[in-house]
């Protein structure tokens, strides 16, 4: 490069120097120099002390020339003072270019030698701006390197833009540089290189920047509107240019460059105004630019659009997340239950539940207490507490159960240590938050709020807890509510959701039905034992008549003492293959290989006198029979001494096989029904998403990436909302769904239903009643208890047996009757037939009349069961509603 | 083997975003997609038009899956027909097996890709 600028260097003083030798032989000559873009002549190296000027008239003809030769009244100008002369003109040219011409003033003709020495000038003039150019290009080349590496790869808006025009600035030689930029018809500048003073600050939009930006613009100072437009100090600008700047076909602003810089010593240029070549080179860098402002954008909204959709991704995975959560703690709690029906031991229910609320394998709380009703004085007291650590020690104490509710049984075996506190009891009389749970069987949830708000209630259940959240969970029995659960979350910080609290409830009826149980199996060995103690063998024998021994489906053996037989019936003779009077008298230990372990059993319940019931038992001689088999003593009457057993055996394979055959394949169908259908629902809405997903990461056009976004809310909104239906069983319906319903219409429609199924076993279906009673409610949850009792009224209806439905209007509520002629339910089922998972058919999940009930008193209702000997009676009352109180209100009017 | 773009493939789903996303799936793989709502839409699609390849939702109202594929079958044996359904029992359902392919729905539709290909080698 510096050997460039010196070659250029030497060379303009090599011209200079032949253009002077010119002069001393011939004095008064002036030579021009051509600007090729406005083809205007201007004097070099001036003779006077002013340059002449051409206009551009005389330009013209003067280039005209073909050939040197004598031209008068050539006009000129100096300093705008005209003057006309006569001189011999030679065109300076080199290869066929003209570059110039020189005149000779006064002169009509020229000698050779002169001329050999013009044609050299026109070669040095010509070398010179080849010279210039060529190093121009090479400086501008190396700038333009730098900028392709900024427009490459610069990701900042503002640098880009700051980074481009310094660039600009430099390439094109221009001292000032500024970007307008467009926006509601308003320029604002937006950056100015190097001129902050003379630029216009903002420019409204109209014809004359309209010019500029429909297809760029450059000129001289001389077009006097625009440059008073653009600048402030005109005087300072001589000449500039100026692009329309477009991004994707839309007008963004534009660019100005103006004033380049003059007296380069390295340059040779005729003129020092911009030219078209400028304006050229600014419009490339400008298309550039736009390239580069757009790439910018579109990574721009591309980040924000992989953010969205990796927000969405995370929504998605939550939800399945919960959803995980949710069936694993489903399984638990079923687990739980399962445990709890295993049992029917009051203390083991109880141990059960503690360690399953606070065991990591189950609900994981952090402390769970049990507090036990003392009637009298209507209080708690705290009777066993488990903390989550004390029942990690246990867990590693025993071995890992692959089966929860296995575990659960195996550690309940275990005593638990008792509360040592004492006199910590609570008193739930006058407490009105305690009260609630205790009468009304409802769960408390205690937070950090309530507390505040009723902390006079509760300041006696914190003295058994520190927790800054509880939950009171009421455990009842058949006599109501028998204890209190505590409860404790694990994290302190952490909100029960409502998810939880409804697990809890659910658990809780489980709880109360295993507790019911239990009772209710003490009773029953209380009342057994007593009858144990009453029975004297001459009532057994008069009760037992021999003909009746000899008929029953059962087999049966007396044995005495020694366990010889004294006596058997028809079905024993069969199963043992022998005839009675072979029988009688025989030792029992003959008979051995049939009766196998039967023989031990009789010899110890002769030793013990405890009778022995074994259900579903096999034996080994009789493979794939099973039996009932009942083992009883001989008491002598009045002494208790034992005389000997009587051997009970039953076949029941016929029952045992249907039974469990028929309770496998329903579960079956039932589980396997629902996981399909679940499965579908979810499986659709997860192909959508995942394959949009997949091809969310192939597409780069903006408008399929919003529709795919929509497509993905839309799907990700149908999981929640299947979610949402799973977790929704026990929501209540919104008061929205309530309209007024007529019951007589709703029971008809129903009956039409049903009629078909009625009169395939032969039953009569009846509906009497009056329409127009209405209730006010929501039609499909009723009818829903309607077709219940429909179907459980046909379902307990021997074949010709009649069912009848009647409606009427009783002591202000619409009543619904639902009447049967089937056998009578037995008192102590009638009594238990709406609690949940109460069944005693053989198929049926046991919810039909629960939900029944349920729904009934939703609508503050109620539902009632009555039965005897002739009848069952199914009644359901509802509040009358909607119509029915406007044409009371209506007679009421017109008999006034 | 046909050329890959003069391909014909109909997809017979009730789901409206299914349907989209299989287009889009498929006409980028060259295909020409035609869709149809139910079975009675896709019948007349398919008199209308030479379909080469039929992608069939099982569980739809009105007509169902395996009826459709029945009557495709019946009047052009060559057509190649896919089950594309959310259940796997219909696996084992004989009137399923009148379809060339059977497909579970997933996430990846390489399978269904992979399959569509393999039929019209």
């Amino acid at each position: 490069m510096y050997i460039a600028k010196s070659l250029i260097n030497h060379q303009r003083e090599e011209l200079r120097k032949a253009i002077y030798d010119i002069r001393t032989i011939s004095p008064d000559c002036s030579v021009f120099l051509l600007e090729e873009y406005r083809r205007r002549l201007s004097e070099y190296l001036p003779l006077k002390n002013k340059p002449y000027k051409m206009k551009e008239k005389e330009t013209k003809r003067l280039l005209g020339l073909k050939t040197d030769g004598y031209i008068e009244k050539i006009r000129t100008n100096i300093e705008d003072r005209e003057i006309i002369k006569d001189g011999y003109v030679f065109p300076l040219v080199y290869k066929d270019n003209l570059v110039g011409i020189c005149i000779h003033w006064g002169k009509k003709e020229i000698n050779n030698n002169i001329k050999i020495r013009l044609d050299d000038i026109g070669r040095k003039i010509s070398l010179l701006k080849n010279l210039s150019e060529g190093y121009e290009a090479i400086r501008q080349l190396d700038l333009l390197k730098q900028l392709t590496e900024v427009l490459e790869t610069e990701s900042n808006m503002e640098q880009l833009i700051q980074n481009t025009m310094e660039l600009t600035r430099k390439i094109m030689r221009v001292r000032y540089f500024a970007f307008y930029s467009l926006k509601e018809h308003e320029l604002t500048l937006k950056k100015a290189v190097n001129a902050n003073d003379i630029f216009s600050e903002s420019l409204f939009f109209d014809d004359l920047p309209g010019r500029i930006c429909s297809g760029g613009y450059f000129l001289s100072s001389a077009n006097k509107d625009l440059v008073d437009y653009l600048f402030q100090d005109r005087e300072k600008v001589r000449s500039f240019v100026a692009a329309p700047f477009n991004v994707n076909n839309n007008l963004e602003g534009f660019f100005v460059a103006a004033e380049r810089s003059s007296g380069i010593e390295e340059e040779f240029r005729v003129h020092n105004h911009l030219d078209e070549k400028d304006f050229e080179t600014l419009d490339d860098v400008l298309t550039r630019l736009s390239i580069a402002v757009n790439r910018i954008r579109l990574t721009k909204q591309l980040e924000k659009e992989v953010e969205k959709l990796s927000k969405l991704k995370e929504s998605n995975e939550n939800l399945i997340e919960f959803q995980r959560n949710q069936l694993f703690r489903l399984n638990i709690l079923h687990k739980i239950s399962q445990a709890l029906r295993r049992s029917l031991d009051r203390e083991k229910i109880i141990r059960m539940i503690l360690i399953s609320m606070t065991s990591p394998s189950g609900l994981g709380f952090n402390k769970a207490v049990f507090l036990k009703l003392e009637e009298k004085t209507m209080s708690f007291i705290p009777e066993y507490a488990v903390t989550s650590e004390f029942e990690r020690k246990i867990e590693d104490e025993y071995p890992v159960f692959g089966d929860f509710s296995q575990y659960l049984i195996e550690v309940s075996e275990r005593e638990l240590e008792k509360f040592e506190e004492l006199d910590q009891r609570i008193f739930y009389s006058g407490n009105p938050l305690l009260e609630r749970v205790v009468l009304r069987k409802r769960m408390l949830h205690v937070t950090r709020r309530l507390k505040q708000m009723r902390n006079d209630e509760l300041f006696q259940i914190e003295r058994i807890t520190d927790s800054d959240e509880y939950v009171i969970l009421p455990l009842s029995g058949e006599r109501g509510v028998e204890g209190l659960l505590l409860l404790e979350p694990k994290a302190k910080e952490v909100d029960l959701s409502s998810s939880e609290l409804q697990l809890l409830e659910l658990l809780s009826d489980s709880v109360d039905i295993s507790l019911e149980l239990s009772e209710r199996y003490q009773r029953i060995l209380d009342i057994s034992s007593s009858l144990q103690k009453e029975r004297n063998i001459s009532n057994y024998y008069r009760y037992f008549a021999e003909n009746i021994i000899q008929s029953l489906d059962a087999s049966i053996t007396v044995v005495d003492k020694e366990m010889t037989i004294t006596e058997c019936n028809r079905r024993c003779e069969q199963l043992l293959e022998e005839d009675r009077k072979d029988l009688v008298g025989k030792h029992i230990e003959n008979y051995g290989d049939k009766l196998g372990d039967i023989i031990p059993l009789t010899s110890d319940v002769i030793n013990s006198g405890e009778r022995v019931t074994l259900s579903d038992h096999t034996l080994d001689y009789f493979d794939e029979r099973v039996f009932d088999i009942r083992v009883v003593p001989l008491i002598r009457y009045g002494n208790n001494i034992i005389d000997g057993a009587v051997i009970a055996l039953n076949d029941v394979t016929r029952r045992y096989y249907l039974e469990t055959d028929l309770k496998k394949r329903e579960k079956l169908a039932a589980l396997g029904e629902m996981s399909a259908k679940v499965a579908h629902e979810i499986r659709n809405p997860i192909a959508v998403i995942g394959g949009l997903v997949e091809r969310l990461s192939k597409v780069k056009d903006t408008e399929k990436v919003r529709k795919y976004s929509e497509i993905l809310r839309k799907e990700i909104k149908r999981l929640e909302g299947i979610a949402n239906e799973i977790l929704g069983y026990s929501r209540k319906p919104k008061k929205e769904e309530y309209k007024t319903t007529d019951v007589y219409k709703l029971c008809k429609e129903v009956m039409e239903e049903y009629r078909d199924q009625a009169a395939k076993k032969n039953v009569l279906l009846n509906l009497q009643g009056d329409s127009e009673i209405y209730f006010y409610g929501n039609k499909d949850r009723m009818r829903q208890v309607i077709i219940n009792l429909v179907q459980n009224s046909i379902e307990a209806s021997e074949p010709g047996g009649d069912v009848r439905i009647l409606v009427s209007k009783n002591n202000g509520m619409a009543q619904i009757e639902f009447i049967n002629s089937g056998k009578k339910i037995p008192g102590e089922i009638s009594k238990r037939i709406f609690e949940p998972f109460f069944t005693t058919k053989s198929f049926g999940t046991g919810l039909g009349l629960s939900v029944c009930k349920t729904i009934v008193e939703d609508h503050g209702g109620n539902i009632d069961v009555d039965s005897n000997d002739k009848r069952t009676r199914f009644t359901v009352s509802l509040p009358l509603g909607g119509l029915n109180n406007e044409k009371e209100k209506l007679s009421k009017n017109t008999d006034r | 083997m046909k050329k890959k773009n003069l391909v014909k493939i109909l997809i017979v789903d009730d789901e409206e975003n299914m349907r989209f996303l299989l287009k889009e799936e498929l006409e980028e793989e060259g295909y020409i997609v035609y869709d149809a709502a139910s079975g009675e839409e896709a019948l007349k699609i398919f008199n209308n038009n030479e379909i080469d390849v039929a992608t069939i939702d099982i569980e739809m109202p009105g007509m169902d899956g395996r009826e459709l594929a029945g009557k495709l079958r019946k009047e052009q044996p060559e057509i190649k027909i896919l089950f594309l359904t959310a259940y796997s029992h219909y696996r084992h359902d004989l009137s399923s097996w009148a379809a060339d392919e059977y497909i579970v729905k997933s996430a990846d539709l390489n399978e269904l890709k992979n399959k569509i290909k393999k039929l019209l080698k």
